[in-house]
C-alpha cells in the first residue's frame, strides 16, 4: 500500500513539475474563459433591439414612427438616403408616402415594413367602415416569456466540455511511456522490472484526478470570479464532467496506442479533436451548433461535447434530467470501446530491437 | 543564400501543423458559408421560424395562425416538447401558445410567447400578432361580429419597397468574405507565432547563435535573409488562406475588393511576423512560444471582433482591443466591405505596428549579439 501511495505522490509531483502541464491544464482554460467572458459579457444579458431608420426631419409621419421603441431615427434627407444605406448608417429609409428604400433584405427591414404596413392598413380600415372606437391601441394580447439565460451561456458549457477532454494529453503521455518504439523513457520502462499494469493504472488515475481538479477550478472561476451562475446542480454537472474526463483519457490512450503516429501528430490530434467537437457543440458560435443539428444529426447525437454541453444546460438551467443518463451512457460506452480497442492493440506487443 | 535555404528546410518540417490549422478553419468557414444566402436580386420579407400550439381552436385562432403562416415558416412542435429548451437551442425564433378562451376574452387570456433572445425575429412575429388583433378589433361591427372581408382587405394593404442594390456586389458573399477574413486572423496569428517562433528559436539556440556570430556574415545580411524567408512564408500563408475561400465561393469572389482583402491580410501578416521576430529575440523556449501563440491568437481574436462582430463587444473590450493589430485588421476588413476608404488608415496602423516591432526586435538582437561577442 505504501508503495502505491509513494507512486501516486511521485506521479503527482512529476505532473506539477512539468510547467507545460500546469499551464495547459490549469491556466489555459481559465485564460480562455476570461477571453470568452470579455468578448461575450455584453451579450450574456438580454439585448435591446434597435434598428437604425433614416427619415427626413420634416417627414410628417415621423411622430408616429418615433413611437416605436425599437427604432433609432436618424436624420437623413431624401437625396442622401442611398449613400446612408450604402454606408450602413441606416438599414431602411422611410419616405413621406409610407413607402421605404432598402439596400438589403433582413429582419430589421421587415420589421420597419410591418410598421409602415400597419399604418396603411389602419388608414384603409378606418376609411372603409372600420370602427376606431372599438380599437384599444394600448391593449396587450401577448404575455412574453424571455429566455432566462442567453444562448451564449452555451459557449461556457462547451468550453467546460472541451477542457474536460484534456485528459487526452495524459492518456497519450502514459501510453508513450510504455511503448518502446515511441520514446526513450518507454525503452527504459519496457526493460525495467516495474509492474506495468499497476503503473499505467496509477498514472491514469492521477491524470484523471488532476484534470477533474482543474475542471473544478474552472467551474469555481466561472461561478465565483466571473459571477456567471451557470452551475446550480453540482452533482449532475460533475457526473457529466467525470464522463468527459473518462472519454478524454480513453481517447488519449487510443491515440497513444497507434504506433505509426509521431508524438507531434498525436498532440496535434489531442488539440484538434476537442476543439472541433466543442465547435460543433457551439463553442465558436451557436450558429454552428444549429447547422450540425440540422445537417448532421448523427454527429450531434454522438458528439460527447454536445452531450455534455446540452446536459449541463438542461440540468443547471432547466432542471430537466430526462435525457441525462442516455447521454452519460453514450459517453461511457464510447470510452469503454476506446479502452477495448487500445487493449487489443497493446496485447502481445513485443520489440525485436530498440 | 545558405541561411535562406536552411530556413525553408526548417519551415517545411511544420507543414502538418500549418495544414491542420488551415483545414479546421476552412471546415468551420465552409459550415458558416452554407448558412449565407447568395446574392439577392429582389427584396424579400424575412420569414421567422415559429411554432404554435393552439389550445383555443376557435375561428379567430385559426385565422390568426393562417395569417402568421403566410408571413413566416411554421415548424412542428408537440405538447411534450420542452419549449424553453427548444427555443434556447435555436429550433425556433419564437413559440406561441394560444390558450383556451382566447377568442372570447383575448385581453384576459393572453397568448404566451416564448422568444429566442438572440433572434430579432420574435419582434416581427409579436408585431404581426398585435397588428392582426388591432385590425380585428377595428373590423368589428356594432353587434360585435367581425367583418372578415373588411379585415382581409385591410390586411392586404402593402408597402412599396424600393430596393437599391449595387448590381456589381454580391452582398451575401462579400459579408462572408469579410467575416471569413476577420476570423482568419486567428489562424494567421497562431500559425505565424507558433511555426515561425519555433523555427526562429532553432536559429537562436546558443550553439547555433555562436556559430553564426563567428561565421563572418554581417548582422544585416543574416537578418535580411531571414526576413526574406519570413516574407515568402507570409505570402504563401496568405495564398493558403485566400485560395480555398475563393474556391468555395467560386467566381463570385472575384470582385475588385478581393485584392484589398489580400492586401489587408498581408499587412496583418507583416505585423505578426515582426511581432514574432521581436518575441524570438526576447525568449527562446518553444513551450512558452506555443503558449503565447495560443493566448495571443485567441485573445486578439476575441477582443478585436474577429469572432464576434464589434457591435456585440463591450466598450472596455474594444478599448483593450485597440492596442492589438487584429483590431485594425478587422476594422480595415469592415471598411473594405462597406466600400469606405478608412482601410487606408487601418492598414497604415498595421504597418506601423510592423515597423515598431521590427525596430524593437532588431535593437534587442543587436544588443544580444554585442553581448555574445563580448563574452566570446
Amino acid at each position: 500500500m505504501s508503495k502505491l501511495y509513494r507512486e501516486i505522490v511521485f506521479t503527482f509531483k512529476n505532473c506539477f513539475r512539468d510547467k507545460g502541464f500546469v499551464f495547459w491544464s490549469i491556466f489555459y482554460p481559465i485564460i480562455l474563459c476570461g477571453f470568452f467572458y470579455m468578448a461575450f459579457s455584453s451579450v450574456l444579458g438580454e439585448r435591446t433591439l434597435e434598428f437604425d431608420v433614416g427619415m427626413a426631419p420634416a417627414n410628417t409621419i415621423r411622430p408616429y414612427i418615433e413611437q416605436t421603441k425599437a427604432f433609432n431615427i436618424i436624420d437623413v434627407e431624401e437625396d442622401e438616403a442611398e449613400q446612408a444605406l450604402k454606408d450602413k448608417k441606416i438599414i431602411a429609409y422611410i419616405h413621406e408616402d409610407m413607402n421605404m428604400t432598402v439596400s438589403q433584405s433582413g429582419t430589421g427591414q421587415t420589421v420597419i415594413q410591418n410598421v409602415l404596413r400597419m399604418m396603411k392598413q389602419t388608414t384603409y380600415l378606418f376609411k372603409n367602415g372600420g370602427n376606431p372606437a372599438q380599437v384599444n391601441f394600448g391593449a396587450k394580447y401577448i404575455e412574453e416569456h424571455k429566455q432566462q439565460h442567453s444562448a451564449y451561456t452555451l459557449i461556457f458549457y462547451s468550453l467546460l466540455a472541451m477542457v474536460s477532454f484534456y485528459g487526452i494529453f495524459g492518456g497519450i503521455m502514459v501510453m508513450e511511456n510504455f511503448q518502446a518504439n515511441t520514446s526513450e523513457i518507454a525503452k527504459r520502462m519496457v526493460v525495467s522490472p516495474i509492474q506495468k499494469g499497476r503503473f499505467i493504472l496509477i498514472n491514469m488515475t492521477v491524470i484523471f484526478i488532476l484534470n477533474v481538479l482543474s475542471n473544478t477550478l474552472l467551474i469555481l472561476f466561472i461561478n465565483y470570479v466571473l459571477g456567471i451562475e451557470l452551475f446550480t446542480d453540482f452533482a449532475y454537472s460533475y457526473i457529466l464532467v467525470l464522463c468527459g474526463n473518462l472519454w478524454g483519457i480513453s481517447f488519449g490512450v487510443l491515440i497513444g496506442c497507434i504506433g505509426r503516429l509521431s508524438s507531434g501528430m498525436r498532440t496535434a490530434i489531442g488539440v484538434v479533436i476537442p476543439l472541433l467537437l466543442s465547435s460543433f457543440a457551439g463553442m465558436m458560435s451557436p450558429d454552428i451548433k444549429l447547422m450540425v443539428m440540422d445537417k448532421l444529426p448523427l454527429l450531434n447525437l454522438l458528439n460527447p461535447a454536445t452531450i455534455i454541453t446540452d446536459g449541463l444546460y438542461r440540468v443547471n438551467l432547466l432542471d430537466n434530467h430526462a435525457a441525462f443518463w442516455q447521454g452519460a451512457a453514450i459517453i461511457l460506452g464510447m470510452s469503454f470501446l476506446f479502452y477495448l480497442v487500445s487493449l487489443n492493440s497493446l496485447r502481445r506487443k513485443s520489440y525485436d530491437t530498440f | 543564400m545558405t541561411l535562406f535555404k536552411y530556413f525553408l528546410v526548417l519551415l517545411m518540417r511544420y507543414h502538418k501543423t500549418i495544414l491542420t490549422y488551415i483545414v479546421i478553419f476552412l471546415l468551420i468557414g465552409y459550415m458558416t458559408l452554407s448558412s449565407i444566402n447568395p446574392g439577392e436580386s429582389v427584396y424579400e420579407e424575412k420569414k421567422v421560424n415559429f411554432a404554435l400550439i393552439d389550445k383555443d381552436e376557435s375561428e379567430l385562432s385559426k385565422r390568426l395562425t393562417a395569417y402568421l403562416e403566410e408571413r413566416n415558416t411554421r415548424k412542428d412542435i408537440s405538447l411534450e416538447d420542452n419549449i424553453e429548451e427548444k427555443v434556447f437551442l435555436g429550433y425556433y425564433d419564437v413559440v406561441i401558445v394560444i390558450p383556451e378562451g382566447f377568442s372570447d376574452q383575448p385581453e384576459l387570456h393572453k397568448m404566451d410567447v416564448v422568444k429566442n433572445a438572440l433572434s430579432a425575429g420574435y419582434y416581427k412575429v409579436t408585431q404581426e400578432i398585435s397588428t392582426y388583433m388591432i385590425m380585428l378589433e377595428g373590423s368589428k361591427k356594432a353587434g360585435g361580429e367581425v367583418d372578415y372581408e373588411l379585415l382581409r382587405s385591410a390586411l392586404d394593404q402593402s408597402v412599396s419597397v424600393d430596393y437599391k442594390v449595387d448590381s456589381s456586389a454580391d452582398i451575401g458573399i462579400e459579408e462572408w468574405f469579410s467575416r471569413f477574413l476577420n476570423s482568419a486572423s486567428y489562424i494567421t496569428i497562431a500559425i505565424i507565432v507558433l511555426v515561425m517562433g519555433t523555427v526562429m528559436s532553432d536559429f537562436n539556440q546558443k550553439k547555433i547563435a555562436l556559430r553564426n556570430a563567428c561565421a563572418g556574415k554581417s548582422l544585416q545580411l543574416f537578418q535580411s535573409q531571414l526576413i526574406l524567408g519570413q516574407v515568402l512564408f507570409g505570402f504563401i500563408l496568405s495564398i493558403l488562406i485566400l485560395l480555398p475561400a475563393i474556391v468555395m465561393t467560386g467566381s463570385r469572389a472575384f470582385t475588385p475588393k478581393l485584392f484589398l482583402y489580400w492586401l489587408n491580410l498581408m499587412a496583418l501578416i507583416l505585423a505578426i511576423l515582426s511581432f514574432t521576430f521581436m518575441l524570438n529575440n526576447v525568449m527562446n523556449n518553444k513551450h512558452a512560444l506555443s503558449a503565447i501563440a495560443n493566448i495571443f491568437s485567441l485573445g486578439s481574436s476575441f477582443l478585436c471582433g474577429a469572432f464576434i462582430p464589434m457591435e456585440f463587444l463591450s466598450g472596455t473590450t474594444i478599448a483593450i482591443g485597440r492596442f492589438l493589430p487584429s483590431y485594425y485588421f478587422v476594422m480595415a476588413n469592415e471598411s473594405i466591405y462597406l466600400g469606405t476608404k478608412l482601410w487606408i488608415r487601418d492598414m497604415g496602423v498595421l504597418l506601423l505596428f510592423a515597423a515598431a516591432f521590427l525596430i524593437v526586435g532588431y535593437y534587442i538582437a543587436k544588443t544580444k549579439r554585442s553581448q555574445k561577442e563580448l563574452s566570446l
